[in-house]
């Protein structure tokens, strides 16, 4: 099969948010001789991009687009060991690193928001909800320079952002991240107040917010593909 | 007597939808994060798996908490003259917003963070208002200790009316025995509560099928105290429930009945009002869509189901809130919801509410209580007898004339046709400018003008010293 016939496939299936089929058509690619980096590239990558576009013009619906997202987080699981092997810091790729944090149960905004930056382009490591201050300080030390996106859906979470903006200051990592809040009682102006870097209100700003601190960040040394979690 | 109700599902519809809740509760069950409450439903005959947390319900015992709930029942006030009978009669009562946690400010228009104060000085509003039945705890008071916020906003909102209270925040089964405590001190003490409950509570499930520890165990102590509960299901159709209509009313009746199971687990015979604040999600943003006409009709199903289960309910929403300032809202959220208030509720929430219920803004409800009031009539009961219909008087007027001057006219008129206040229709068909405007100095004047029923200076203290003790108990 030519290489054209399989990123059309792949068009199709990230599309179709088809998970079984996006991992088939990352192996056949592989056993093919296509390059992994050629095949999210060429492949998967402008297919993503091809949905977030009728996303943005309405004609597809949410649970489309993160089906999108998980198709293709599925594809570049199967591309990892061969990105690995071939090098894959060639490669390098903005983080985002998402949570809820302490004492804060809310999961689903923040997981809309960690697909939507998945599918923006990004390398997404989720955290997971009620998520201890230390983690979010050691995921920066082990990734480097990153975006976090921190949610609360409670007045009496909230003020746990701040601890994390603070833990991060005394870890002298400050300057390596950009730290974007969002979750129902947070505004701009609490934002503001903590010292965050942004504020969005719903999944969609979160997402453009996040690329876009996320394009002034300096590249970190060794940041790759291979780091998806 | 005549009552116009939107109808929705049919009788096989609603059998169904009765069916699949209880095949959900039998197997695939729901989740309870608390052990304590796990072990009341294993006594009552639940089949309990402990290491997931999962109570699978039976049939058997869903019956049997239908039983034992009350179908009638009062809400009770300070003051009698605002007790809420149930079922309600001819219309349903209305209610503020909660839990916002912004207010728009009177004076200086700004959307800021609410305090303790702004949660008093709107409880004194929503006394002085005759279309608010009665009040949620509406604002969050982000100026006092985060743990204790429950209680500061049942406190101040209790100290600012004589009408009922339904407090929506409560943390913990202490926070419960707090808020608990400060109402048995209103009471006159723990048995008068109970044969008066001056409070009720929102207690929410989280979508899909499960009870987060520190609510359902807060649940059961006010269900032993004698609250009522309402079990507040915020099934959002597409993310915690299934897409469809018709999923939605499902979880949402399922949370419902399972929430029933626990309150009469608790205390068989404690007060439960069939709660839900459920609606489609926006398909594009994730949020949650006010405006769908799908949100009414979940809530006209939801009302019917609850009917057949003889529950009193509080199912859809009157508030036309959509900015931060006040306005009469699209044209489009005011046909949605005015379908929605006559499904077979028995309490309409929202009142009051901006910013998709983030906010609370005062002229909003100055707003919303004029509409209200419009918009009830709609719903009053409308004789339908030989005498009303009036063949004596069609027969004397003849062929071709006119009933201007007849008995019959003279007699039903005022009792029949509705004539709206002139001055609130004037103010509620102004320009934006002139509503916003109108309705603030008139929340202004309320709020300069109304006196409410005063708490004795030592209650204030007791109350006082109550919150500062638990204040205590949380620091240490």
């Amino acid at each position: 099969m030519a290489a054209n016939d399989i990123y059309e496939e792949i068009m199709q299936c990230i599309a179709d948010g088809d998970e079984d089929w996006a991992r088939e058509l990352a192996q056949k690619g592989l056993d093919e001789g296509v390059s992994p980096l050629d095949l999210i590239e060429n492949g998967f990558t402008p297919a993503l991009r091809a949905v977030g576009e009728r996303w943005d013009t309405g004609s597809i619906f949410l649970p489309e687009m993160i089906l999108s997202a998980d198709a293709m987080k599925a594809a570049v699981r199967v591309l990892q060991p061969a990105l690995q092997e071939a090098g894959g810091g060639a490669h390098d790729m903005k983080t985002c690193v998402v949570g809820t944090v302490k004492g804060d149960i809310h999961d689903i905004g923040k997981s809309i928001v960690g697909a939507l930056v998945e599918a923006s382009g990004l390398a997404v490591i989720d955290l997971g909800t009620n998520v201890e201050t230390e983690l979010f300080v050691n995921a920066v030390r082990e990734r480097g320079s990153c975006v976090i996106g921190l949610s609360a859906l409670l007045t009496t979470t909230m003020v746990e952002m701040k601890i994390v903006l603070d833990e991060l200051a005394k870890a002298g990592l400050r300057n390596q991240v950009r730290v974007a809040v969002g979750g129902a009682p947070v505004t701009q102006a609490f934002a503001d107040e903590i010292g965050a870097d942004g504020y969005a209100e719903d999944g969609m700003s979160a997402m453009h917010l996040i690329q876009e601190l996320a394009a002034g960040l300096d590249p970190a040394p060794g940041e790759s593909m291979s780091k998806v979690a | 007597m005549a009552r116009a109700r939107m109808t929705f599902l049919n009788e096989q519809e609603q059998t169904l939808i009765h069916e699949q809740s209880i095949k959900t509760l039998e197997k695939i069950g729901v989740q309870v994060q608390s052990r304590s409450v796990l072990e009341l439903l294993e006594q009552k005959g639940a089949a309990v798996d402990y290491d997931a947390m999962i109570a699978k319900l039976p049939e058997k015992l869903v019956n049997a908490s239908l039983e034992t709930a009350p179908k009638e029942f009062s809400l009770c006030a300070r003051d009698p003259k605002h007790d809420l009978k149930f079922p309600s009669y001819p219309y349903p009562y209305a209610t503020t917003s909660g839990l916002a946690v912004k207010v728009t400010d009177l004076r200086t228009g700004e959307y800021r963070a609410s305090t303790r104060k702004d949660a008093a000085e709107f409880a004194k509003l929503a006394d002085a208002l005759n279309p608010v039945d009665f009040l949620w705890t509406s604002l969050t008071a982000t100026d006092v200790p985060a743990f204790a916020h429950g209680p500061h906003e049942l406190w101040a909102t209790m100290q600012n009316t004589s009408k009922h209270v339904q407090g929506v925040t409560v943390q913990s089964a202490e926070d419960a025995r707090v808020q608990v405590e400060l109402a048995a001190l209103v009471a006159g003490g723990s048995d008068a509560l109970r044969a008066r409950p001056l409070m009720s509570v929102i207690s929410c499930p989280i979508a899909p099928l499960s009870f987060e520890r520190g609510a359902i165990e807060a649940q059961v102590e006010f269900a032993r105290a004698g609250i009522p509960i309402c079990s507040m299901s915020m099934s959002m159709g597409g993310i915690t429930a299934p897409v469809t209509v018709a999923g939605t009313i499902t979880n949402a009746n399922t949370e419902n009945l399972a929430s029933i199971v626990i309150t009469q687990a608790a205390c068989p015979g404690s007060p439960h009002i069939y709660t839900s604040e459920s609606a489609p999600m926006d398909m594009q943003t994730g949020a949650i869509n006010y405006s769908a006409p799908e949100k009414t009709l979940i809530a006209i199903g939801l009302g019917e189901m609850a009917n057949r289960y003889g529950i009193p309910c509080l199912v859809s929403d009157i508030g036309f809130g959509d900015e931060t300032h006040p306005n009469v809202g699209p044209f489009s959220d005011l046909a949605i919801q005015i379908m929605g208030v006559a499904s077979r509720t028995d309490i309409l929430t929202g009142m009051g509410c901006v910013d998709s219920a983030k906010g609370i803004c005062f002229g909003q409800l100055v707003v919303d209580a004029y509409i209200w009031e419009c918009v009830r009539e709609f719903m009053k009961e409308v004789h339908v007898t030989e005498e009303r219909i009036g063949l004596d008087a069609v027969a004397e007027v003849g062929h071709a004339h006119h009933f201007l001057k007849s008995k019959h006219t003279r007699r039903f008129m005022r009792d029949e046709i509705t004539q709206w206040d002139p001055s609130k229709v004037e103010m509620l068909s102004s320009d934006a400018k002139t509503v916003i405007a109108e309705a603030n100095r008139i929340a202004e004047q309320l709020l300069k003008d109304h006196q409410v029923l005063a708490f004795d200076e030592d209650l204030i203290q007791q109350g006082d010293e109550i919150i500062r003790a638990y204040e205590g108990r949380l620091a240490a």
